[in-house]
Order: C-alpha cells, then sequence, then structure tokens
C-alpha cells in the first residue's frame, strides 16, 4: 500500500473517532453555560490539561513550518527549543496569580481579566481587537497547514483545496457540538498521537553520533555556515526570537482559557512542569528532521513541504518506517486540527462575549451568547477558508506576524498581575504606542532593527510608555507629603 | 514538621529571573567566536550540544521553581495579593475626593 493510501485510512480513521469524542462528550455536561461550553466547567483534570495545552500549543507550524526554518536557518534552529520553553517561563511571571483570580471571578475570556484589573471598556475593546486579529491569523495558518499536510502528504491526490475544506469541517463540527470539552478530548487524542509519532521518528530516524557526526560533516560541507558558530547578528535574532515567542506565546487567548479551565492550581504546576521538557521532543524532532532534509534534499522550493518530502522519503526504506511515518501523518493533521480547534473556539468566545455580549446583545442570558458563539464560530470559519483557498505568506510569516501583535497585548497580563501600580491610562497609552511602533516599522519596510524583531522594540516602547505614564500619574502618592527637600546625590 | 508555606509568588524573587537570564544567555553562542572550527561533540557541533545543556537546565530548574516557588492558593492569602487583584476597579470604585 502506498503511504498516501495508508496515511489515508489512518487519517479517516482518525477523523471519525474525533467526531465521535466530539458526540461523546456532548451529553456530558450541560453546554449552554459560558464557563461550561468554553471551559468544560473548569474542571480540566491533570491529564486532560498537559494533553490539551501541549496539542494547542504545538501546531502546523511547529510541524510544517520549523523543519523548513531549520533547512533554511541550519544548526541554529535549535533556538526553537528555547522558544518554546520560555512560554513557560513566561507563564511564571503571571500564571500562579490569574489562575486564583480567574476561579473567583468566573473569568471566560482573556477580556475578563483586562476588564476586571483595569475597569476600561476601551482598553478591554482594543485588547479585544488586537487579541482576535492575532489569533484569526494564527486559525489562517492552521487551515493553509491543513492544504499543506493534505496535498503534500497524499502525493497531490487531495488537492490543497480540499483538505482545507474537509479538516476545517470535522473540526467546526466537533467544536460546536462539545465546545471545551469536546476539545480537549480531541486534544487528548491528538496529543498522545503526537508524542507517539514523534518519539518513534526520534527512534527510528534520529541517529546515534557516529551518524550525526556524518551528517553534521556533510551540512558543513555543503553549506558552512549553516554548521557554523553563529555570528553577532544572528545572536541577537535568537535572542529576540526567545522574547517575542515567550511572552506573545504565553497570552494566546486559548492558553489563557486554560489556566482558567485548570481545575486547580496543583494540576496547573503539574502540567507546566511536564509541557517544559516537551520542547525537546518536538521542536527539538523537527529541528532534528530539518537537519536531516538540508543532507537529504538539498534546497527545497517550498519551505511548508519539507516535512512531508522527507516522511515520503523514509516510508519507501522500511515497514517499521512505513508506520511510522503514517503515524506521523496523522500526528501532522492532528497537530494542525488540535489548534485549530482550540483558536476556534477562542475566537468564538471572545466575539460572543466580549464583543457581541456588550454591544448588541447586552445582558443576554449566557445561554443565548452561547448559541450565538457557535454560529459565529461557522462564520468565521467560512471567511478564513476563503482566504486560506488563497494564501501568499510561509507559515512562519504568518507566526512571526501574529506574534508580534500578541507581544503589544502581553503587558496586561505580566504587568497586570505583577505591577500593582501600574494604571489603566498607562497599559492603554503602553499598548497604541506598542501597537503605533509596530505598524510604523512594518510600513517603513523595517521588520527588524539591529536584528531585534519589529515586534520587540515595540514591546519595549509599549512597557517604557506603561512605566512613564504610571510614574507620571502616580507620582503624588508615592511621594510623601512631609517628605521635605528632595535629597541630591 | 510541616513545610513554611509559600508566599512569594516566582514573579517577584529576582533572583530566580537572574538565574533564567544566565541560562537563556547561555543558550545563545554569542561568547564563542566566528570562525572557530568546526567542532563535535556528540556528532553536533558543540555549540548546539551547550545550548541544548543550557534548555534542559532551563526545564529542570523551572519544575523546581514550580515546585518550590508557587504559593499553595489555600494558604492564607497575603492581602497585599489580594488588594493587587483590581486596583483599576477599586479605584474607580472609591474616588479620591
Amino acid at each position: 500500500m502506498s503511504l498516501a493510501a495508508g496515511a489515508g485510512v489512518a487519517v479517516g480513521l482518525y477523523l471519525a473517532v474525533l467526531i465521535a469524542v466530539g458526540w461523546i462528550t456532548r451529553r456530558r455536561g450541560k453546554q449552554s453555560r459560558l464557563g461550561d461550553f468554553y471551559l468544560a466547567g473548569r474542571n480540566l483534570g491533570g491529564f486532560v490539561l498537559l494533553l490539551t495545552l501541549y496539542a494547542t500549543q504545538y501546531s502546523g507550524n511547529t510541524l510544517l513550518g520549523y523543519p523548513g526554518e531549520a533547512v533554511r536557518m541550519g544548526y541554529a534552529w535549535v533556538m526553537s527549543v528555547g522558544f518554546m520553553m520560555a512560554i513557560i517561563v513566561a507563564y511564571l511571571l503571571f500564571a500562579p496569580r490569574l489562575q486564583v483570580i480567574a476561579r473567583r471571578h468566573h473569568f471566560v475570556t482573556p477580556g475578563d481579566w483586562i476588564s476586571h484589573r483595569f475597569n476600561s471598556p476601551a482598553l478591554t475593546l482594543i485588547a479585544n481587537v488586537l487579541l482576535i486579529l492575532a489569533i484569526s491569523n494564527y486559525l489562517l495558518a492552521q487551515l493553509m497547514a491543513m492544504g499543506h499536510v493534505t496535498e503534500g502528504l497524499s502525493g497531490g491526490a487531495v488537492p490543497y483545496w480540499a483538505g482545507v475544506v474537509l479538516l476545517t469541517l470535522v473540526v467546526i463540527i466537533y467544536e460546536t457540538v462539545g465546545g471545551m470539552r469536546a476539545v480537549a478530548w480531541t486534544d487528548c487524542v491528538q496529543g498522545i498521537m503526537l508524542l507517539v509519532g514523534l518519539v518513534g521518528l526520534l527512534l527510528a530516524v534520529v541517529p546515534t553520533p557516529g551518524h550525526l557526526a556524518e551528517l553534521t560533516e556533510a551540512v558543513a560541507a555543503a553549506a558552512p555556515e549553516k554548521a557554523a558558530v553563529p555570528g553577532w547578528e544572528l545572536s541577537r535574532y535568537w535572542f529576540s526570537t526567545i522574547l517575542l515567542i515567550g511572552f506573545s506565546g504565553a497570552v494566546y487567548p486559548h492558553a489563557i482559557q486554560r489556566i482558567y479551565a485548570a481545575r486547580d492550581a496543583a494540576t496547573l504546576k503539574r502540567a507546566f512542569s511536564i509541557m517544559v521538557f516537551l520542547p525537546l521532543i518536538t521542536t527539538g524532532v523537527m529541528f532534528l528532521v530539518g537537519i536531516l532534509a538540508i543532507a537529504e534534499l538539498g534546497n527545497v522550493g517550498d519551505a511548508d513541504q519539507v516535512m512531508p518530502a522527507m516522511l515520503t522519503a523514509w516510508a519507501g526504506r522500511s515497514v517499521l518506517l512505513y508506520v511510522l511515518s503514517v503515524v506521523v501523518i496523522t500526528a501532522v493533521v492532528a497537530a494542525v486540527m488540535s489548534t485549530a480547534d482550540s483558536v476556534l473556539l477562542s475566537l468564538s468566545s471572545i466575539l460572543a462575549k466580549d464583543i457581541v455580549g456588550t454591544t448588541l446583545l447586552r445582558g443576554a442570558p449566557e445561554a443565548q451568547l452561547t448559541r450565538i458563539g457557535k454560529r459565529l464560530s461557522w462564520v468565521v470559519v467560512a471567511v478564513l477558508v476563503a482566504i486560506a483557498l488563497a494564501p501568499r505568506v510561509t507559515l512562519w510569516g504568518l507566526t512571526e506576524i501574529k506574534m508580534e501583535i500578541l507581544a503589544q497585548v502581553a503587558p496586561l497580563f505580566i504587568l497586570g498581575v505583577g505591577w500593582r501600580r501600574l494604571t489603566t491610562a498607562a497599559a492603554l497609552a503602553g499598548m497604541l504606542a506598542g501597537c503605533a511602533t509596530y505598524a510604523a516599522l512594518l510600513l517603513a519596510g523595517r521588520p527588524e532593527i539591529w536584528n531585534l524583531h519589529a515586534g520587540i522594540v515595540a514591546l519595549a516602547v509599549n512597557v517604557t510608555t506603561c512605566a512613564v505614564v504610571t510614574f507620571v500619574q502616580t507620582q503624588p502618592a508615592w511621594a510623601p507629603v512631609d517628605a521635605g527637600p528632595a535629597r541630591t546625590q | 514538621m510541616p513545610a513554611k508555606p509559600v508566599r512569594v509568588e516566582p514573579r517577584a524573587r529576582l533572583w530566580i529571573w537572574a538565574v533564567y537570564l544566565c541560562l537563556f544567555a547561555g543558550s545563545i553562542p554569542w561568547y564563542l567566536p566566528e570562525n572557530a572550527p568546526l567542532r563535535l561533540w556528540l556528532g553536533l557541533p558543540h555549540w548546539v550540544v551547550i545550548s541544548l545543556g543550557a534548555y534542559l537546565g532551563v526545564a529542570l530548574f523551572t519544575v523546581w521553581v514550580v515546585r518550590n516557588c508557587w504559593p499553595d492558593p489555600d494558604a492564607p492569602a497575603d492581602a497585599a495579593a489580594d488588594a493587587a487583584d483590581a486596583p483599576g476597579r477599586a479605584a474607580a470604585k472609591e474616588p479620591e475626593p
């Protein structure tokens, strides 16, 4: 049986399992309340929380975009292990406190925290618009990945458009049927597939030190710059990427909602303790796949087709590699779908509760908002599918744009939780200054300054503005009335 | 004897962030000469192995921080942290004269 046929059977079975899981989870809880539909009743246990965080965080970008980046950049793409870990580290800045507050005040969306902390409809609205822009972009990347996966792995038998439409249809069905419960439990299936596939691949194709040495020497001979110690320019880019992905990945709306949905702090702690190791066997394996591709494929025209091309090449070598390739193909589909479902659910919750629920349907009952959210999911998906059918950028390109927008919202969580003195006006001014800086740099054709991402430069402007405005606004409060003459040194 | 409850969150402990800074800075080979000849450790360029080692350090240190520096929310909450919930909202409800 050809790889495409074997993978087709495995993916077909897998899609049937997803719809069945969605249907079963629908019967396990009331779906009319926002907290139930969007947060699974705030009762996700350790196993489910870990796998839903994992399956959500690693996406089509990781499995399709990252090997392509490793081919382009060489060994320096080991940075991908670090920036995925930086997300977990960034959580430590706000998640312990946010989880407690969210449970106390029954938050559903990221906007609930912003509204609670800053009490400013304008600030909440602007932040929500940025979040919607960023995760719509992210969802679009997943839909594009669906098309690339099916087209690349079927050898063109399933065209790009059919992959986008079919997989999106499955996601939207189980998402609207079962809400977060369906998404979390299907994420478990998807997370296990991903882990099994990647660990299997690691054991099967990742070479011994001797084989690795041959590979490294071959890469160094063909493209010395890809194995050489990176220069200062690349080191700055590396540093900037760790900061960018760390700060922005931590405030993904769907990740924030998983913090809200954790059963308790102990569950969240256990999940983070394991999550922090997973980049080593996820982005680490993708990094090695890319390095192997440099030696085996040479220059690949379409960076997003590196992974499909490698799987197709491996599958012809042995039965074990054939089976593992089928598992990995299913895992790739799983990774794309698990991120798409979570992002779609999050997008639906923000649109229904924070946008429609505060404007057109202010004060509407939760059951009505939940129904509206489900319908909005279909509308959003229809629009994004239409855009995905005419893609113009690579997956990694989409990721970077999304991250740089998200970074401008990060201070609302990180400084908002950690810095009590931060004022509403300062947070609003900072976010606007950050967005304006980012937009100006992009319009000026400067996506990087001194090898730092425009989003990181904008984040620095954002945080500085927050600090300056806060100090100006709160000065009377922290200057003692009877302090006497200021001391000079 | 029961362990002393943790009250201070990781975000407020500067030394934790200093350790993270050192680990992440160590993961980026800015301190190695750019034109160094290729040296293989375990079949990989040596700077890649150093980088992976630093990331393993980040993971292990994070587990330690999560286990030892993450306050138990069931412990009596400290007043300052509670007040930090929503200063903006509190200020809006109780405007200063």
